[in-house]
């Protein structure tokens, strides 16, 4: 018992380490020193493409810090293809790799962000959430446009900072099933880390932070 | 020689004068006279509309535009503002204009901000924006001090400038500031971008969204619907977010987007159309924002 708890905890330890970056890493990771201010379609998916290869390039046990703090400006359309394009990855299951959270974002880019990351799925076929993770203070906050019961879940977790399927049954009165979905419904958008559980099959989950 | 006498240049409704004039023209190989006598004010609307006439009658006939019986100051600011000197000019570093106009207008600052904008070269356009932009913002901050509108106005560029980077052929940007006694208590500021690109309705004519019978006017306000001008590569919400931050950047606001023969015209909340204006090429865009004065412009100064 004693050594399954180390095991787990060595995990757990793992589990937390995070890579911080900032914008202006990403921009020389895609080779750009042009003006300062980021702006246009052409950059943004020119950035997106970065970011994309960073979380695909990371372990999913890991999680990415995305500090914006040396962000002068970003006008809506690089953050429609920036943020819009890796968040709609995510809701369509077409990106997975680590997890990824913003820090350190001025109040206005939180509004834009927010706004259009919400306003995405209603002109793109298809897609329920289209999302990335804010941290701000102690918490964390999801900007953009979610399912309820993605909300519901993901403040479940917050709460509780770790769940297994069955904590989560219980917490919510739900059947097996239905919990297991939710819980991998928020690691496939990037909101939740996971390990094996030691002693059974599934996973527990974890808050990003 | 074809003459064409300006009675105001004071308001974007003088410019549709202007082009309502041009297109009852009888295009002649001669230069085009514009006379001015009667002018005393310059409205950045109307200083492109001048650029764009005398680009257009150029295009026509290969001949120039002159400007006859400038008043003075306004001679000077013209002058200043280099208007009929484009080729290979880039933008330069000057104190913004500051000058008296037959105490009517009070004071009134242009920023010269008619840069060489390329056709078709985006990459050299894209650095031109950016000092556009360090102008923008600059004459902002002198002017209003106010970080948020500086914000606004500099993301409605950003935005807006993006069709002059891309476009295939002249455009042109114009920031101006003047008090009137028209607004009492209210600085104006207004910002003129026009384009001589394809214009609205073409830009539209690869989505699905456009119907045949539809006005000019119709695919204006279609392309202020979020992400109707794009489609797979998902563009197209520009010009929705410089309707909404113009809208929440000023006490008073009137943006004017006119394209081919349409105009959508919204004033706060309402808007207006109107499809009966005379044919001119590409996009012209008047974005008005009123405040109080000294610096509370904004609603949330």
């Amino acid at each position: 018992m004693f050594g399954h708890n180390t095991l787990y905890q060595q995990i757990l330890l793992k589990m937390r380490t995070m890579i911080t970056f900032t914008m202006q890493d990403l921009a020389k990771q895609v080779g750009y020193d042009g003006e300062r201010r980021l702006r246009g379609r052409e950059l943004g998916r020119k950035f997106q493409a970065g970011l994309r290869e960073k979380i695909l390039s990371t372990s999913h046990d890991e999680l990415l810090r995305f500090d914006l703090r040396d962000v002068q400006m970003m006008d809506v359309s690089f953050i429609d293809e920036l943020f819009g394009g890796i968040a709609e990855a995510r809701g369509r299951g077409e990106l997975s790799g680590a997890a990824l959270l913003l820090v350190e974002v001025d109040p206005l880019d939180v509004d834009d962000i927010g706004r259009i990351l919400a306003g995405r799925p209603s002109s793109s076929t298809g897609l329920r959430n289209c999302v990335v993770p804010l941290a701000e203070s102690d918490s964390i906050r999801l900007l953009g446009k979610t399912e309820d019961y993605v909300q519901e879940t993901f403040s479940e977790l917050l709460q509780a900072k770790s769940l297994s399927t069955s904590e989560l049954m219980s917490r919510l009165d739900l059947a097996n099933n239905t919990a297991s979905t939710r819980l991998k419904v928020l690691y496939d958008l990037g909101l939740a880390r996971r390990v094996p559980q030691t002693e059974s099959r599934g996973y527990v989950y974890h808050m990003l932070i | 020689m074809p003459k064409i006498k300006l009675q105001s240049l004071q308001s974007y409704s003088d410019a549709e004068i202007l082009y309502q004039s041009l297109n009852n023209l009888d295009v002649a190989n001669e230069a085009l006279e514009l006379d001015c006598c009667q002018i005393h004010f310059v409205d950045a609307s109307c200083i492109l509309a001048l650029l764009t006439v005398s680009r257009l009658w150029f295009r026509w006939t290969g001949h120039e535009t002159h400007l006859v019986g400038l008043r003075d100051n306004v001679h000077e600011h013209i002058c200043r503002l280099n208007l009929f000197d484009l080729t290979g000019e880039t933008l330069m570093d000057r104190e913004p204009l500051e000058y008296e106009v037959q105490n009517h207008f009070g004071h009134v600052n242009d920023r010269r901000i008619i840069p060489q904008f390329i056709p078709s070269h985006a990459a050299s356009n894209r650095l031109v924006m950016e000092d556009v932009l360090d102008a923008v913002e600059e004459s902002i901050d002198v002017w209003f001090n106010d970080a948020r509108l500086l914000r606004d106005v500099s993301m409605m560029l950003s935005e807006l400038g993006e069709n002059i980077i891309h476009s295939n052929d002249y455009g042109y940007l114009l920031l101006q500031r003047y008090r009137s006694r028209d607004f009492p208590g209210g600085t104006r500021l207004v910002i003129a971008i026009s384009d001589l690109g394809i214009g609205i309705r073409q830009s539209l004519a690869h989505t699905n969204f456009i119907k045949v019978n539809m006005t000019d006017s119709d695919c204006i306000e279609l392309a202020l619907q979020h992400r109707v001008t794009g489609t797979d590569e998902n563009r197209g919400i520009g010009l929705e977010e410089v309707r909404r931050l113009a809208l929440q950047s000023a006490k008073y606001t009137e943006l004017r987007i006119r394209s081919g023969t349409g105009v959508l015209n919204i004033q706060q909340n309402q808007v207006l159309k109107d499809d009966q204006l005379a044919a001119i090429p590409g996009v012209q865009i008047t974005l008005i924002l009123e405040g109080d004065s000294g610096h509370n412009f904004g609603v949330w100064a």
